[in-house]
Protein backbone atom coordinates (compact mmCIF):
# COMPACT_ATOMS: atom_id res chain seq x y z
CA UNK A 1 0.00 0.00 0.00
CA UNK A 2 1.38 3.23 -1.00
CA UNK A 3 2.30 5.66 2.11
CA UNK A 4 1.11 9.20 1.24
CA UNK A 5 1.36 11.24 4.56
CA UNK A 6 4.67 9.93 5.28
CA UNK A 7 6.52 8.08 8.48
CA UNK A 8 9.75 9.56 9.80
CA UNK A 9 12.19 7.59 12.23
CA UNK A 10 12.95 9.62 14.93
CA UNK A 11 15.44 8.92 17.43
CA UNK A 12 15.34 9.77 21.08
CA UNK A 13 18.41 10.32 23.23
CA UNK A 14 17.83 11.53 27.06
CA UNK A 15 17.74 10.17 30.57
CA UNK A 16 13.96 10.67 30.58
CA UNK A 17 12.95 8.73 27.77
CA UNK A 18 10.37 6.74 29.43
CA UNK A 19 8.19 9.30 30.74
CA UNK A 20 8.63 10.81 27.46
CA UNK A 21 7.75 7.77 25.32
CA UNK A 22 4.50 7.52 28.29
CA UNK A 23 3.52 11.34 27.82
CA UNK A 24 3.30 10.61 23.95
CA UNK A 25 0.95 7.49 24.67
CA UNK A 26 -1.34 9.96 26.98
CA UNK A 27 -1.25 13.19 24.20
CA UNK A 28 -2.78 9.52 21.92
CA UNK A 29 0.09 10.06 19.60
CA UNK A 30 0.74 6.40 18.00
CA UNK A 31 4.50 5.30 18.41
CA UNK A 32 5.39 2.06 16.06
CA UNK A 33 8.35 0.21 16.06
CA UNK A 34 9.91 1.64 19.34
CA UNK A 35 13.22 -0.16 20.19
CA UNK A 36 16.42 0.63 22.46
CA UNK A 37 19.53 0.26 21.00
CA UNK A 38 22.36 0.98 22.85
CA UNK A 39 20.35 3.50 25.31
CA UNK A 40 18.97 5.42 22.41
CA UNK A 41 15.47 4.94 21.79
CA UNK A 42 14.17 5.00 18.34
CA UNK A 43 10.50 4.84 16.79
CA UNK A 44 8.57 5.40 13.57
CA UNK A 45 6.02 8.25 14.03
CA UNK A 46 3.24 10.06 11.01
CA UNK A 47 5.76 12.61 9.55
CA UNK A 48 3.07 15.26 10.43
CA UNK A 49 3.34 14.37 14.23
CA UNK A 50 6.70 15.44 14.14
CA UNK A 51 6.55 18.98 15.79
CA UNK A 52 4.23 18.16 18.28
CA UNK A 53 6.51 15.37 19.26
CA UNK A 54 9.71 18.17 18.97
CA UNK A 55 7.52 20.69 21.12
CA UNK A 56 7.20 18.09 23.94
CA UNK A 57 10.78 17.05 23.72
CA UNK A 58 12.35 20.30 25.18
CA UNK A 59 9.63 19.77 28.34
CA UNK A 60 11.37 16.32 29.39
CA UNK A 61 14.90 16.79 28.35
CA UNK A 62 14.73 14.49 25.48
CA UNK A 63 16.79 15.33 22.60
CA UNK A 64 14.68 14.16 18.93
CA UNK A 65 16.27 13.89 15.97
CA UNK A 66 14.90 12.73 12.93
CA UNK A 67 16.39 9.57 11.39
CA UNK A 68 15.10 8.37 7.86
CA UNK A 69 12.06 9.49 6.09
CA UNK A 70 10.34 7.21 3.95
CA UNK A 71 6.69 7.18 2.11
CA UNK A 72 5.43 9.49 -1.24
CA UNK A 73 5.36 12.53 0.63
CA UNK A 74 8.95 12.80 1.12
CA UNK A 75 9.64 11.10 -2.65
CA UNK A 76 7.63 13.63 -4.29
CA UNK A 77 9.59 16.55 -2.52
CA UNK A 78 12.99 15.27 -3.39
CA UNK A 79 12.14 15.40 -7.16
CA UNK A 80 10.16 18.32 -6.97
CA UNK A 81 12.02 19.89 -9.54
CA UNK A 82 12.41 16.81 -12.18
CA UNK A 83 9.47 18.97 -13.91
CA UNK A 84 9.69 16.17 -16.77
CA UNK A 85 8.98 13.08 -14.10
CA UNK A 86 6.02 15.13 -12.84
CA UNK A 87 4.53 16.15 -16.22
CA UNK A 88 4.99 12.58 -17.15
CA UNK A 89 2.83 11.41 -14.40
CA UNK A 90 0.33 13.88 -14.54
CA UNK A 91 0.02 13.09 -18.27
CA UNK A 92 -0.12 9.16 -17.61
CA UNK A 93 -2.77 9.34 -14.93
CA UNK A 94 -4.85 11.81 -17.16
CA UNK A 95 -4.12 9.16 -19.48
CA UNK A 96 -5.26 6.59 -17.55
CA UNK A 97 -8.22 8.35 -16.46
CA UNK A 98 -9.56 8.79 -19.99
CA UNK A 99 -9.31 5.13 -21.37
CA UNK A 100 -11.11 4.42 -18.14
CA UNK A 101 -13.90 5.35 -19.73
CA UNK A 102 -13.86 3.09 -22.63
CA UNK A 103 -14.38 -0.59 -23.02
CA UNK A 104 -10.91 -2.40 -24.30
CA UNK A 105 -11.41 -5.95 -23.34
CA UNK A 106 -14.33 -8.03 -24.09
CA UNK A 107 -14.88 -11.26 -22.24
CA UNK A 108 -17.53 -14.35 -22.48
CA UNK A 109 -17.77 -16.59 -20.26
CA UNK A 110 -20.41 -19.73 -19.53
CA UNK A 111 -21.30 -20.18 -23.52
CA UNK A 112 -20.73 -23.70 -24.70
CA UNK A 113 -23.01 -24.32 -27.69
CA UNK A 114 -22.29 -20.35 -28.89
CA UNK A 115 -18.69 -19.93 -29.87
CA UNK A 116 -17.39 -16.72 -28.25
CA UNK A 117 -16.19 -14.97 -31.31
CA UNK A 118 -20.25 -15.28 -32.44
CA UNK A 119 -20.72 -13.40 -29.37
CA UNK A 120 -18.54 -10.94 -29.45
CA UNK A 121 -19.97 -9.85 -33.45
CA UNK A 122 -23.16 -10.17 -31.36
CA UNK A 123 -22.06 -6.99 -28.97
CA UNK A 124 -20.28 -5.67 -31.91
CA UNK A 125 -23.81 -5.29 -33.98
CA UNK A 126 -25.58 -3.74 -30.65
CA UNK A 127 -22.70 -1.46 -30.41
CA UNK A 128 -20.50 -2.85 -27.58
CA UNK A 129 -17.28 -3.29 -29.42
CA UNK A 130 -13.48 -2.31 -27.82
CA UNK A 131 -13.23 1.24 -27.58
CA UNK A 132 -16.71 2.19 -26.78
CA UNK A 133 -17.18 4.71 -24.28
CA UNK A 134 -18.84 2.82 -21.22
CA UNK A 135 -21.18 5.80 -20.58
CA UNK A 136 -22.79 4.93 -24.08
CA UNK A 137 -23.70 1.30 -22.96
CA UNK A 138 -26.65 0.64 -22.29
CA UNK A 139 -26.41 -3.21 -20.67
CA UNK A 140 -30.11 -3.92 -20.09
CA UNK A 141 -30.68 -2.96 -24.04
CA UNK A 142 -28.25 -4.92 -25.14
CA UNK A 143 -28.72 -8.14 -23.41
CA UNK A 144 -32.31 -7.92 -24.22
CA UNK A 145 -31.30 -7.21 -27.89
CA UNK A 146 -28.74 -10.44 -27.94
CA UNK A 147 -31.44 -12.94 -26.09
CA UNK A 148 -34.71 -11.52 -28.81
CA UNK A 149 -32.23 -12.93 -31.17
CA UNK A 150 -30.60 -15.91 -30.36
CA UNK A 151 -33.33 -18.30 -28.82
CA UNK A 152 -30.57 -20.89 -27.44
CA UNK A 153 -29.83 -18.26 -24.52
CA UNK A 154 -31.97 -18.69 -21.60
CA UNK A 155 -29.93 -16.03 -19.49
CA UNK A 156 -27.46 -13.41 -20.15
CA UNK A 157 -25.72 -10.42 -18.04
CA UNK A 158 -23.65 -7.72 -19.29
CA UNK A 159 -21.18 -6.07 -16.77
CA UNK A 160 -19.29 -3.16 -17.40
CA UNK A 161 -15.81 -3.65 -14.96
CA UNK A 162 -13.91 -0.57 -15.50
CA UNK A 163 -12.68 -1.04 -18.82
CA UNK A 164 -13.73 -4.71 -19.37
CA UNK A 165 -17.00 -6.21 -20.13
CA UNK A 166 -17.73 -9.15 -19.09
CA UNK A 167 -20.66 -11.54 -20.47
CA UNK A 168 -22.21 -14.00 -18.68
CA UNK A 169 -25.00 -16.42 -20.17
CA UNK A 170 -25.97 -19.63 -19.49
CA UNK A 171 -27.73 -21.62 -22.55
CA UNK A 172 -30.80 -23.18 -22.69
CA UNK A 173 -30.26 -26.62 -21.86
CA UNK A 174 -32.19 -28.96 -23.78
CA UNK A 175 -32.06 -32.72 -22.60
CA UNK A 176 -30.61 -35.04 -25.21
CA UNK A 177 -32.77 -38.27 -25.27
CA UNK A 178 -31.53 -39.90 -22.58
CA UNK A 179 -29.65 -43.58 -22.99
CA UNK A 180 -31.80 -46.22 -21.35
CA UNK A 181 -29.00 -48.19 -19.05
CA UNK A 182 -28.27 -51.78 -19.11
CA UNK A 183 -30.28 -52.20 -15.98
CA UNK A 184 -33.49 -50.79 -17.14
CA UNK A 185 -36.35 -53.06 -18.95
CA UNK A 186 -36.95 -52.05 -21.96
CA UNK A 187 -38.16 -53.17 -25.74
CA UNK A 188 -37.24 -52.44 -29.14
CA UNK A 189 -39.80 -50.92 -31.57
CA UNK A 190 -39.51 -50.40 -35.15
CA UNK A 191 -39.04 -46.48 -36.12
CA UNK A 192 -40.59 -46.70 -39.81
CA UNK A 193 -42.51 -49.11 -41.85
CA UNK A 194 -40.36 -51.41 -42.89
CA UNK A 195 -39.44 -55.23 -44.41
CA UNK A 196 -37.31 -57.05 -42.18
CA UNK A 197 -33.72 -58.48 -44.00
CA UNK A 198 -31.89 -59.30 -41.49
CA UNK A 199 -31.79 -59.90 -37.52
CA UNK A 200 -29.13 -60.65 -34.50
CA UNK A 201 -30.80 -60.95 -31.23
CA UNK A 202 -28.94 -60.36 -27.85
CA UNK A 203 -30.91 -60.25 -24.89
CA UNK A 204 -35.09 -60.49 -25.13
CA UNK A 205 -37.78 -62.31 -27.57
CA UNK A 206 -37.84 -61.46 -30.86
CA UNK A 207 -41.30 -60.73 -32.30
CA UNK A 208 -40.90 -60.62 -36.15
CA UNK A 209 -38.59 -62.74 -38.27
CA UNK A 210 -36.74 -62.05 -41.37
CA UNK A 211 -39.00 -61.42 -44.27
CA UNK A 212 -41.82 -59.90 -42.64
CA UNK A 213 -43.55 -56.57 -42.35
CA UNK A 214 -43.71 -54.58 -39.33
CA UNK A 215 -45.32 -51.31 -38.72
CA UNK A 216 -43.89 -47.90 -37.28
CA UNK A 217 -43.98 -48.25 -33.67
CA UNK A 218 -44.13 -52.36 -33.62
CA UNK A 219 -42.37 -54.26 -30.91
CA UNK A 220 -39.88 -56.18 -32.98
CA UNK A 221 -38.05 -57.27 -29.34
CA UNK A 222 -39.71 -57.58 -25.86
CA UNK A 223 -38.39 -57.14 -23.32
CA UNK A 224 -40.92 -59.47 -21.14
CA UNK A 225 -39.66 -63.04 -21.05
CA UNK A 226 -41.25 -65.99 -19.47
CA UNK A 227 -38.63 -67.49 -17.09
CA UNK A 228 -40.39 -71.28 -17.37
CA UNK A 229 -42.28 -71.38 -14.55
CA UNK A 230 -44.79 -68.95 -15.21
CA UNK A 231 -43.12 -65.60 -13.49
CA UNK A 232 -42.57 -62.92 -16.16
CA UNK A 233 -39.47 -61.38 -15.93
CA UNK A 234 -38.53 -57.95 -17.15
CA UNK A 235 -35.04 -57.62 -19.48
CA UNK A 236 -33.46 -55.21 -21.05
CA UNK A 237 -34.00 -56.40 -24.57
CA UNK A 238 -31.29 -55.43 -27.32
CA UNK A 239 -31.00 -56.95 -31.16
CA UNK A 240 -29.50 -55.59 -34.30
CA UNK A 241 -32.26 -55.32 -37.19
CA UNK A 242 -32.13 -54.26 -40.54
CA UNK A 243 -34.83 -53.22 -42.62
CA UNK A 244 -35.88 -51.88 -46.03
CA UNK A 245 -37.91 -48.43 -46.01
CA UNK A 246 -39.11 -46.01 -48.03
CA UNK A 247 -39.28 -42.19 -47.09
CA UNK A 248 -41.49 -39.83 -49.63
CA UNK A 249 -40.15 -36.17 -50.51
CA UNK A 250 -41.69 -33.28 -51.84
CA UNK A 251 -39.82 -30.46 -53.79
CA UNK A 252 -40.84 -27.67 -55.69
CA UNK A 253 -39.77 -24.90 -58.50
CA UNK A 254 -41.20 -22.44 -59.87
CA UNK A 255 -40.60 -22.02 -63.65
CA UNK A 256 -40.11 -18.05 -63.43
CA UNK A 257 -38.29 -16.74 -59.86
CA UNK A 258 -36.54 -13.35 -59.11
CA UNK A 259 -33.18 -13.49 -58.48
CA UNK A 260 -29.56 -11.41 -57.76
CA UNK A 261 -27.17 -11.19 -60.92
CA UNK A 262 -23.88 -9.84 -59.82
CA UNK A 263 -22.79 -6.59 -62.05
CA UNK A 264 -19.27 -7.80 -61.21
CA UNK A 265 -18.44 -3.86 -60.14
CA UNK A 266 -16.64 -3.75 -56.82
CA UNK A 267 -16.44 -0.21 -54.73
CA UNK A 268 -14.73 -0.14 -51.50
CA UNK A 269 -14.70 2.40 -48.87
CA UNK A 270 -12.68 2.28 -45.41
CA UNK A 271 -13.55 3.30 -41.59
CA UNK A 272 -11.43 3.90 -38.82
CA UNK A 273 -12.81 2.74 -35.71
CA UNK A 274 -11.62 4.66 -32.76
CA UNK A 275 -12.60 4.82 -29.03
CA UNK A 276 -16.12 3.83 -30.42
CA UNK A 277 -16.24 6.39 -33.11
CA UNK A 278 -16.27 5.58 -36.50
CA UNK A 279 -14.27 7.90 -38.91
CA UNK A 280 -14.85 7.27 -42.21
CA UNK A 281 -11.68 7.51 -44.75
CA UNK A 282 -13.48 8.76 -48.07
CA UNK A 283 -14.86 11.63 -49.64
CA UNK A 284 -17.97 10.62 -50.55
CA UNK A 285 -20.11 7.70 -49.19
CA UNK A 286 -20.60 4.69 -51.67
CA UNK A 287 -24.73 4.44 -52.84
CA UNK A 288 -25.95 1.29 -50.65
CA UNK A 289 -29.03 0.43 -53.35
CA UNK A 290 -28.96 -2.72 -54.89
CA UNK A 291 -25.43 -3.50 -53.82
CA UNK A 292 -24.28 -6.62 -51.19
CA UNK A 293 -21.89 -5.77 -49.20
CA UNK A 294 -18.75 -7.79 -47.47
CA UNK A 295 -16.73 -6.01 -44.15
CA UNK A 296 -14.01 -6.74 -43.13
CA UNK A 297 -11.90 -5.52 -39.72
CA UNK A 298 -8.29 -5.27 -39.80
CA UNK A 299 -6.40 -5.05 -36.14
CA UNK A 300 -3.43 -3.67 -35.05
CA UNK A 301 -1.35 -5.20 -32.45
CA UNK A 302 2.03 -4.07 -30.49
CA UNK A 303 4.29 -6.63 -28.74
CA UNK A 304 1.45 -8.79 -28.47
CA UNK A 305 -1.14 -6.02 -27.04
CA UNK A 306 -4.25 -5.14 -29.37
CA UNK A 307 -4.19 -1.24 -29.84
CA UNK A 308 -7.41 0.55 -29.69
CA UNK A 309 -7.73 1.29 -33.42
CA UNK A 310 -9.27 -0.86 -35.95
CA UNK A 311 -9.46 -0.29 -39.85
CA UNK A 312 -13.03 -1.56 -41.34
CA UNK A 313 -13.41 -2.43 -45.43
CA UNK A 314 -16.70 -2.24 -46.88
CA UNK A 315 -16.28 -3.67 -50.43
CA UNK A 316 -19.92 -3.38 -52.45
CA UNK A 317 -20.58 -5.41 -55.18
CA UNK A 318 -23.62 -4.46 -57.54
CA UNK A 319 -26.34 -6.93 -58.56
CA UNK A 320 -29.38 -6.48 -60.60
CA UNK A 321 -32.40 -8.17 -59.23
CA UNK A 322 -33.82 -9.70 -62.93
CA UNK A 323 -36.53 -12.53 -63.57
CA UNK A 324 -35.29 -15.88 -64.59
CA UNK A 325 -37.40 -17.80 -66.53
CA UNK A 326 -36.61 -21.51 -66.64
CA UNK A 327 -37.25 -23.86 -69.22
CA UNK A 328 -38.91 -27.49 -67.77
CA UNK A 329 -35.56 -29.16 -68.26
CA UNK A 330 -33.66 -26.51 -66.20
CA UNK A 331 -36.63 -26.50 -63.58
CA UNK A 332 -35.86 -30.44 -63.50
CA UNK A 333 -32.38 -30.91 -63.47
CA UNK A 334 -32.44 -28.00 -60.48
CA UNK A 335 -34.87 -29.89 -58.69
CA UNK A 336 -32.73 -32.96 -58.76
CA UNK A 337 -29.85 -31.50 -57.28
CA UNK A 338 -31.75 -30.24 -54.53
CA UNK A 339 -32.96 -34.04 -53.67
CA UNK A 340 -29.08 -35.41 -54.05
CA UNK A 341 -28.03 -32.27 -51.96
CA UNK A 342 -30.80 -33.43 -49.14
CA UNK A 343 -29.93 -37.31 -49.61
CA UNK A 344 -26.13 -36.27 -49.14
CA UNK A 345 -26.97 -34.79 -45.95
CA UNK A 346 -30.25 -36.53 -44.24
CA UNK A 347 -29.01 -40.83 -45.17
CA UNK A 348 -25.40 -40.88 -43.86
CA UNK A 349 -26.61 -43.96 -41.66
CA UNK A 350 -28.19 -45.33 -44.33
CA UNK A 351 -27.71 -47.36 -47.65
CA UNK A 352 -29.71 -45.93 -50.75
CA UNK A 353 -31.05 -48.72 -52.42
CA UNK A 354 -33.01 -46.75 -55.41
CA UNK A 355 -34.74 -43.35 -56.02
CA UNK A 356 -38.34 -43.13 -57.69
CA UNK A 357 -38.82 -39.53 -58.92
CA UNK A 358 -42.20 -38.31 -60.19
CA UNK A 359 -42.69 -34.67 -61.41
CA UNK A 360 -46.49 -32.75 -61.17
CA UNK A 361 -45.97 -30.23 -63.68
CA UNK A 362 -48.44 -27.21 -63.40
CA UNK A 363 -48.33 -23.43 -64.89
CA UNK A 364 -46.47 -21.70 -62.63
CA UNK A 365 -43.79 -24.91 -61.38
CA UNK A 366 -42.89 -28.57 -61.09
CA UNK A 367 -43.21 -30.65 -57.92
CA UNK A 368 -40.90 -33.38 -57.86
CA UNK A 369 -42.36 -36.59 -55.55
CA UNK A 370 -39.02 -38.66 -54.65
CA UNK A 371 -39.65 -42.04 -52.85
CA UNK A 372 -36.22 -42.63 -51.64
CA UNK A 373 -35.72 -46.44 -50.98
CA UNK A 374 -33.30 -47.24 -47.79
CA UNK A 375 -31.71 -50.34 -46.06
CA UNK A 376 -30.76 -49.68 -42.65
CA UNK A 377 -31.10 -49.90 -38.76
CA UNK A 378 -34.52 -49.32 -37.63
CA UNK A 379 -34.67 -49.97 -34.18
CA UNK A 380 -34.96 -47.62 -30.87
CA UNK A 381 -35.00 -49.32 -27.58
CA UNK A 382 -38.06 -48.42 -25.45
CA UNK A 383 -38.43 -48.75 -21.38
CA UNK A 384 -40.59 -50.84 -20.22
CA UNK A 385 -42.16 -48.84 -16.87
CA UNK A 386 -43.71 -51.88 -14.29
CA UNK A 387 -46.22 -50.42 -11.89
CA UNK A 388 -45.14 -52.12 -8.45
CA UNK A 389 -48.20 -52.93 -6.44
CA UNK B 1 -20.85 8.63 11.93
CA UNK B 2 -17.06 8.93 12.23
CA UNK B 3 -15.79 5.35 13.26
CA UNK B 4 -12.89 6.43 14.41
CA UNK B 5 -14.26 8.83 16.80
CA UNK B 6 -17.22 5.99 18.06
CA UNK B 7 -13.97 3.76 17.85
CA UNK B 8 -12.68 6.10 20.10
CA UNK B 9 -15.91 6.83 22.48
CA UNK B 10 -15.71 2.85 22.58
CA UNK B 11 -12.09 2.87 24.06
CA UNK B 12 -12.85 5.19 26.52
CA UNK B 13 -15.97 3.79 27.68
CA UNK B 14 -13.98 0.60 27.86
CA UNK B 15 -11.13 1.92 30.01
CA UNK B 16 -13.17 3.74 32.54
CA UNK B 17 -15.39 0.32 32.86
CA UNK B 18 -12.29 -1.64 33.20
CA UNK B 19 -11.38 -2.38 36.70
CA UNK B 20 -7.88 -3.68 35.96
CA UNK B 21 -5.83 -4.20 32.58
CA UNK B 22 -5.36 -6.95 30.64
CA UNK B 23 -2.87 -8.51 29.20
CA UNK B 24 -2.70 -11.18 26.59
CA UNK B 25 0.35 -13.29 25.40
CA UNK B 26 0.28 -15.04 22.29
CA UNK B 27 3.55 -17.82 22.24
CA UNK B 28 6.91 -16.10 23.22
CA UNK B 29 6.99 -13.49 20.61
CA UNK B 30 4.36 -11.00 21.43
CA UNK B 31 2.47 -9.65 24.68
CA UNK B 32 -0.40 -6.88 24.59
CA UNK B 33 -1.52 -5.08 27.22
CA UNK B 34 -4.53 -3.13 27.99
CA UNK B 35 -5.13 -0.15 29.95
CA UNK B 36 -1.45 0.77 30.34
CA UNK B 37 -0.74 3.88 32.62
CA UNK B 38 2.55 4.52 32.38
CA UNK B 39 5.91 3.12 30.86
CA UNK B 40 8.40 3.36 33.67
CA UNK B 41 11.28 1.81 31.86
CA UNK B 42 12.42 0.84 28.36
CA UNK B 43 15.31 -1.36 27.20
CA UNK B 44 16.56 -3.58 24.39
CA UNK B 45 15.92 -6.17 27.38
CA UNK B 46 13.34 -5.35 29.77
CA UNK B 47 10.01 -3.05 29.15
CA UNK B 48 8.50 -2.63 32.67
CA UNK B 49 4.83 -0.77 32.40
CA UNK B 50 2.74 0.51 34.77
CA UNK B 51 -0.86 -1.05 35.20
CA UNK B 52 -3.81 -0.06 37.27
CA UNK B 53 -3.01 -2.47 39.38
CA UNK B 54 0.63 -3.58 39.35
CA UNK B 55 3.95 -3.16 37.69
CA UNK B 56 4.56 -5.63 34.74
CA UNK B 57 8.14 -6.26 33.91
CA UNK B 58 8.53 -7.94 30.56
CA UNK B 59 11.70 -9.27 29.64
CA UNK B 60 13.31 -10.94 27.09
CA UNK B 61 15.66 -10.02 23.71
CA UNK B 62 15.59 -7.10 21.03
CA UNK B 63 12.31 -6.19 22.39
CA UNK B 64 10.34 -3.36 20.75
CA UNK B 65 7.29 -1.79 21.46
CA UNK B 66 4.24 -0.44 19.36
CA UNK B 67 0.99 1.76 20.48
CA UNK B 68 -1.41 1.11 18.52
CA UNK B 69 -4.87 2.87 20.57
CA UNK B 70 -4.76 5.88 23.57
CA UNK B 71 -3.77 3.35 26.23
CA UNK B 72 -2.75 -0.09 24.55
CA UNK B 73 1.12 -1.30 23.97
CA UNK B 74 2.17 -4.47 22.11
CA UNK B 75 5.69 -5.67 22.89
CA UNK B 76 7.54 -7.84 20.25
CA UNK B 77 10.42 -10.19 20.53
CA UNK B 78 11.94 -12.93 22.37
CA UNK B 79 9.63 -12.97 25.50
CA UNK B 80 11.58 -14.35 28.12
CA UNK B 81 9.29 -14.16 31.28
CA UNK B 82 6.54 -11.75 32.19
CA UNK B 83 6.30 -10.71 35.99
CA UNK B 84 4.13 -8.97 37.89
CA UNK B 85 4.64 -7.00 40.90
CA UNK B 86 1.70 -5.40 42.97
CA UNK B 87 2.33 -1.99 43.17
CA UNK B 88 2.63 0.10 47.06
CA UNK B 89 -0.20 1.27 48.18
CA UNK B 90 0.19 4.63 49.28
Amino acid sequence: MINFKGIIRIKMIGAYTERFISELLRQKIKLSNIANRGGVVYADVWAFRYKRIARLSRKYGVMVRIERKQGLLFTLNRHKRRYGVIFGLFAASCMLLSLRQYIWRIEVHGNEKFSTDYLISQLEACGVTAGTLTANVDTTEVERKIKLGNEGISWLNLEINGSRADLYLSESNIPKKAEISLKTPCNVVSLYDALITETDLYAGTLNYKKGDQVGKGSVLVSGTVNDGSDNIVYTHANAKIIGEFTDELDFYQPFSSVEKALTGGVETQKQLMLFGLRLPLYISPIDTDNKLCDEEIESFSFMGIEMPWKIKTERFTGYNETTVNRKAEDVKRLLESKLELYCFDMYKEYEILGISKGYDCTDEGITLHAQVKLKGSITELQPIYVRQN
Amino acid sequence: MNVYKAAQGFEKAKTSLMRGSMIYISDSSEVLIENCLEIEEFGENCVKVVLKKCVATITGLDLTMKNYNNSSVSIHGKIHSVDLIEKEQS
